[in-house]
């Protein structure tokens, strides 16, 4: 019965991995043209207004997949066009797209339109201002095969879902699972639903950073489209602007999905990531299940958090919280747990990797977060410290302050340097005292990340050395 | 047993029982005398003109008016010649604050005088009949005309009746505790229901109606019902006054069958919200006790059906659809659906050779009957999920047995709702209506959102979710995250096999429950495709186009997960008394953080009307106007007289609720006609009033009336609307299907007692 099952299990397999080998291979097919505008065709049909000219295509039918409007133009300063699939009639958001405004500048321009059901009666709408119809050079559409990679990527997933739940489900049966794992595993998915929440639509909303976000996604993957990544920056650059996890998204993008889905997909990836990072890691300081399941979900769940995703917007910040619980983790493990036991020596690399991971997301405010987490940790413990390793312990507390002291200072220096004068006696003057201001302030970004991180490797690792000092010379004496 | 012991009670000797007895004959000999009493008419004369040139604003046409207290016909009359600029009303500043109630009504060229009724509670002598005038226009008033009428008695009638029947009931229960000592598990459960109802009915004792987009149109239908009692006719098929007095065959395709609750209130005397009001609270309490009744049963633990009543009576969908949408046609069929999941699971999980079985059939009966009586769609949906269960249990119904239960049911239902089923049916394939031409309606985009049904802290929200608007500042529409919690909590069980140890066969039942739950939720959403199963061929179209909106699925989704949500509580009851709890504090938790903050937010947030009187509402909204004849201009309807054709002479003309008589002469030697302010619909005839001779009838301008006279014609014709013989023989049907049920019902009470 058992080795039926199991086969049962390795034919669903197969064939799971038959079908998405399928479509991911049909997604790197050539893209076909779907229909072809140029100025000889734009001759009848065309509407004239005071204020526009507006010309649709023919009516053509497209069916499910991803299509590709490419648009060339001659356009000179002060004239547009707008451009836009649209269709008469269809299914409820069969055809889901945006139009693009084409200002001069952009000879050639192109974006894409999803279609998730047939579409009888699709039209490529052109609306030209201060122009006409022989501003458009050429227009064409093609049907790109990135629906077949979409499709195999999100069957991808849903078949490992499947197969988790297969799989966990025969654990379970088996004895293999506790009731206290199953209610961490269910309560975690329930708390990443919650929080997840706001996008279980088919739509999103703007934070207040999140469309500079979204600028860099779309110009990591067109620059990986175009093979020019890294190209003006190199990969230190790269990894010193804080945005390596940008990669993520941009991968996405790369795969298919729209700017919108891909985002989204990646909140619930941080999401999950934050949950069991924060679970893994508590649970190591506890070492009690529901505690750190309480932990995990408090943190994931806590207002400012889901303030930063949605509100704010801040992608580097709540990235960078995703590592918080590991810095928090391995600090207080490297203060409590005994010197002596087997595992200590791989404490320190939480604290390094940590932080390392923090401040390649988000190096100033998640660097300040942490600094500051470590020195209060180390200043709540202090005694403890002092108990075990006596005044070597101010040494490294004093070190940590004054990196955080030099570090506060150095900002406000920067501040105070950089800041433009605003002198504003009257709120109504605020308009004309704004357009006088500019940026105020300004990060050297990848000085303080390196300097802050350069510092903690060598503190950690002077303090060790200074432990392993002692401990020879007591074993000396004795 | 029970009538014997409250006979040993003799409480017809208790001394408060005597005295109380004698206060309340006191006073209803005192209003039966003053009912009886003739009532008083007061005549004034006088006119006052209003032109174009004059300023728009309101005049007193008559001041200085003295009055006891009553309710009051206002007649006045006028002439006009141009519809809805001004309105003609009461006011006076010297009563207290809701001291005087009523809306006025507007004038319309086509008619001579108002006729509308207002409330006053303290006796005047500065009232004032004012005209708003609104600045267009020519208006002549008349002489006022005001009746005094016995409703303010009736109305306190009714009042001391219903005061009268709850104090008796709790002086009998007070001796009979005494005597009996009543369980203590009772009292609990008739405490905990009743706040139950009462947590409901919040927003209804606030002396005004919750606005919502369908309040007007049922408020309507309950004024075509009483217009149609005060008329005569019975049962009441066309609204009279609707449309302008030209009749709505609405409550021929929309069951108007608890609406004649809330129309005998009216006819009592109760103004518009209190008659509307009242109903709603009943509705309230009718729902907390079938509820609790339906789900006490089939977990067997009255706690169970306590939190099950207070889960579904104070749902979210239901809130949404009878407070903020004011749909009381499909608030009131959510009463009924909790019967008919008790039908089915008595059906399918008990013992089929049992003796109880054979009553099984009976909730099925009174669901479907009161389904089919006040929410067509509802009952629709009702009957698909029935097919789903029986395409489950497709073994069992080959047993005759449940098959007779579940035919039993199904037929009674009908034969009870013959009354109603027989004229629909025949309206539906005979009459072309503008419900038959709405098939290309698409529905999908009203669908909701996934994120809707894990949504917990409503609030009153302005539109409909569309997929234009997302869900920014939508309805409430959805059905609580606690639902969703136990439908959760039930899957992972299922999924973890607790559920292998369990050998009870309602285990079965209940998964069936929560995938058909999950599948109807599913339903309600957006991705649902819906726009693809309507372009399947013609009857699919009809079918999706009829429902408007899928969110008419949590009706049914609701009821479902509430039953999900007590075999929780019965599991963890059974298995893990710590988790019961648990789950019992997070229905309360839920119930009091969900619905009541929705209700709260509903009663600060929401606009409401003060309706008192009909004319204040008009007569001209019908919603999406389904049951008008096809082709009718609504925009073309207003009050109008008749209309004369070629050659015809008007010698004279009386119009009344679904009838008129004209005497009339044809001049010329060919046939021609005259057009009655009536809609033609099936049932109308017109008689010659001397020979009895049946006229010609046909569709005139804008679907109205056309009585064809002969050439030479000279008489008077009388057309009147009459049921078709075959919907009288329904309604006897039905009337003997319930006098049947009942008295078999008695008998086996009887015998088991």
């Amino acid at each position: 019965m058992m080795r039926k099952g199991c086969n049962g299990f390795r034919i669903l397999l197969a064939v799971e991995l038959l079908i998405v080998l399928f479509l991911f291979a049909a997604g790197f097919g050539e893209e076909e043209v779907v229909c072809s505008i140029d100025r000889s065709t734009m001759q009848s049909g065309v509407i004239r207004t005071e204020e526009y000219v507006e010309y649709d295509s023919d009516r053509m039918t497209l069916t499910p997949g991803v299509y590709r409007i490419r648009v060339q133009s001659a356009l000179e300063d002060g004239q547009s066009i707008y451009v836009e699939m649209k269709c008469d009639t269809s299914y409820f958001n069969a055809l889901r797209g945006n139009g693009l405004t084409i200002q001069a500048g952009s000879d050639t321009i192109e974006f894409d339109v999803y279609v998730l059901d047939t579409v009888s009666s699709a039209y490529v709408q052109n609306v030209f201002y201060g122009t006409d119809t022989g501003a458009l050079v050429m227009l064409s559409v093609y049907k790109t095969s990135l629906g077949s990679r979409i499709l195999a990527f999100l069957l991808m997933l849903v078949f490992a879902a499947v197969d988790f739940m297969v799989y966990f489900r025969k654990r379970i049966l088996e004895g293999k699972v506790t009731d206290k794992q199953q209610v961490v595993f269910w309560t975690m998915a329930a708390g990443i639903l919650l929080a997840y929440l706001p996008y279980l639509t088919d739509y999103f909303f703007f934070g207040k950073d999140t469309i500079s976000y979204l600028q860099q996604i779309a110009a990591i993957k067109d620059s990986l489209v175009q093979g020019t990544w890294l190209q003006e920056q190199g990969l230190t650059g790269f990894l010193a602007s804080g945005e390596l996890y940008l990669l993520i998204p941009a991968l996405f993008q790369l795969i298919g999905l729209s700017i919108m889905n891909a985002y989204k997909l990646f909140v619930l990836c941080v999401m999950i990531v934050t949950a069991l990072i924060a679970y893994y890691f508590l649970k190591k300081c506890v070492k009690e299940e529901y505690a750190a399941l309480s932990g995990s979900m408090l943190y994931l769940l806590m207002p400012y958090h889901i303030k930063g995703i949605y509100s704010r917007g801040d992608v580097g910040e709540y990235v960078a919280m995703c590592f918080l619980p590991v810095v928090c983790c391995g600090i207080y493990l490297l203060i409590m747990e005994d010197t002596a036991s087997k595992d200590f020596a791989k404490y320190k690399w939480y604290t390094i990797g940590g932080l390392a991971a923090l401040l390649l997301c988000e190096p100033v405010s998640a660097g300040a977060v942490a600094v500051v987490l470590v020195s209060l940790l180390a200043a709540v413990l202090l005694r403890q410290l002092t108990e075990k390793y006596g005044n070597r312990a101010w040494v490294t507390v004093g070190a940590a302050a004054i990196m955080g002291l030099l570090w506060v200072v150095r900002l406000v220096n920067r501040i105070v340097f950089e800041a433009t004068a605003v002198y504003l006696y009257d709120i109504k003057n605020l308009g004309t005292a704004a357009a006088e201001s500019r940026e105020t302030i300004g990060y050297q970004k990848p000085v303080i990340a390196f300097l802050i991180s350069i510092a903690a490797i060598l503190g950690i690792n002077l303090y060790r050395k200074k432990r392993r000092q002692d401990g020879n010379q007591n074993r000396s004496e004795n | 047993m029970l009538i014997q012991k409250m006979r040993e009670l003799k409480v017809w000797k208790r001394r408060p029982f005597v005295i109380f007895t004698v206060i309340f004959f006191l006073c209803l000999l005192f209003l039966g005398i003053r009912i009886a009493k003739p009532c008083r008419e007061y005549l004034y004369d006088g006119s006052v003109s209003f032109t174009a040139d004059a300023e728009a604003g309101q005049y007193a046409v008559y001041q200085g008016i003295s009055l006891p207290i009553g309710v009051y016909r206002i007649e006045l009359d006028y002439e006009t010649d141009t519809d809805l600029v001004a309105l003609c009303n009461v006011k006076d500043g010297t009563v207290f604050s809701g001291g005087l109630l009523c809306n006025g009504e507007h004038m319309y060229s086509a008619l001579r005088q108002t006729g509308y009724h207002m409330w006053l509670y303290e006796g005047t002598e500065s009232l004032q009949v004012v005209i708003e005038y609104g600045g267009t226009g020519n208006l002549t008033t008349g002489s006022l005309h005001i009746t005094e009428t016995n409703q303010l008695w009736t109305m306190l009638l009714t009042i001391i009746l219903f005061l009268g029947a709850v104090v008796y009931a709790g002086m009998i229960f007070y001796y009979y505790d005494k005597r009996y000592a009543v369980a203590e598990e009772k009292k609990h459960i008739f405490f905990c229901v009743t706040v139950i109802c009462l947590i409901a009915s919040i927003p209804y004792v606030c002396g005004y109606s919750i606005t919502g987009a369908d309040l007007t149109y049922h408020l309507q239908r309950i004024e075509g019902v009483k217009d149609g009692l005060l008329s005569g006719h019975f049962p009441v098929r066309l609204e009279p006054r609707w449309v302008y007095d030209h009749g709505y065959a609405n409550g021929i395709f929309y069951c108007n069958a608890l609406l004649y609750f809330p129309a005998l209130l009216r006819m009592l005397g109760f103004t518009i919200t209190a008659g509307y009001n009242i109903y709603c609270i009943s509705l309230n309490i009718a729902t907390a006790w079938i509820s609790y009744y339906c789900f006490s049963r089939m977990f067997g633990k009255h706690h169970i059906g306590i939190v099950c009543s207070g889960l579904y009576t104070l749902s979210i969908f239901r809130i949404y659809k009878l407070t903020i949408t004011g749909a009381t046609g499909e608030g009131s069929a959510v009463t009924f659906i909790p019967l008919v999941i008790y039908g089915l699971y008595r059906i399918f999980t008990e013992d089929p050779k049992g003796k109880r079985y054979k009553t099984a059939w009976i909730p099925v009966m009174l669901g479907y009957a009161g389904l089919m009586q006040t929410h067509v769609l509802t009952c629709e949906i009702t009957a698909f999920v029935t097919i789903l269960f029986c395409l489950v249990y497709i073994r069992k119904i080959f047993c005759l047995n449940t098959f007779m239960e579940l035919a039993k049911g199904a037929s009674s239902a009908a034969l009870v709702s013959a009354w109603y089923l027989v004229p629909f049916l025949d309206y539906y394939t005979t009459q072309d209506v503008h419900i038959r031409h709405v098939s290309a309606r698409t529905i999908q985009d009203r669908g909701l959102y996934f994120a809707q049904l894990l949504f917990h802290f409503w609030e009153n929200g302005l539109y409909t979710p569309t997929g234009e608007n997302g869900m920014q500042y939508s309805h409430p529409v959805g059905i609580g995250m606690v639902l969703v919690i136990a439908l959760g909590l039930f899957l992972i069980l299922w999924f973890s096999g607790a559920f292998r140890k369990l050998k009870d066969g309602r285990l079965r039942f209940d998964k069936i429950t929560a995938l058909t739950g999950v599948m109807l939720l599913l339903m309600s959403l957006n991705i649902f495709p819906w726009d693809r199963i309507q372009s399947l061929n013609a009857v699919t179209a009809s079918l999706v186009s009829s429902l408007q909106f899928p969110n008419r699925f949590l009706g049914w989704g609701t009821v479902c997960l509430v039953m999900i949500f007590g075999f929780c509580l019965w599991y963890f009851d059974q298995n893990h008394k710590k988790g019961y709890w648990i789950m019992t504090a997070v229905a309360v938790i839920g119930i009091t953080t969900s619905g009541m903050y929705l209700l709260d937010y509903v009663n600060s947030d929401q606009n409401y009307y003060k309706l008192y009187n009909e004319e204040g509402m008009g007569f001209g909204y019908v919603s999406g106007a389904e049951y008008l004849i096809e082709g009718t201009d609504i925009e073309q309807l207003t009050f109008a007289d008749a209309v004369a054709g070629n050659g015809i002479e008007i010698k004279g003309y009386e119009k009344g609720y679904l009838q008129g008589e004209l005497a009339c002469e044809n001049l010329t030697d060919t046939e021609s006609y005259v057009d009655i302010p009536l809609l033609l619909y099936k049932g109308y005839e017109a008689v010659d009033a001397s020979t009895g001779q049946e006229m010609e009838l046909c569709a005139g301008e804008n679907n109205v009336i056309r009585v064809m006279i002969p050439a030479g014609y000279a008489g008077t014709v009388q057309v009147s609307f009459e049921s078709p013989v075959y919907w009288r023989i329904s309604e006897l049907i039905s009337a003997l299907t319930i006098i049947a049920l009942s008295v078999t019902g008695l008998s086996y009470r009887r015998k088991k007692a």
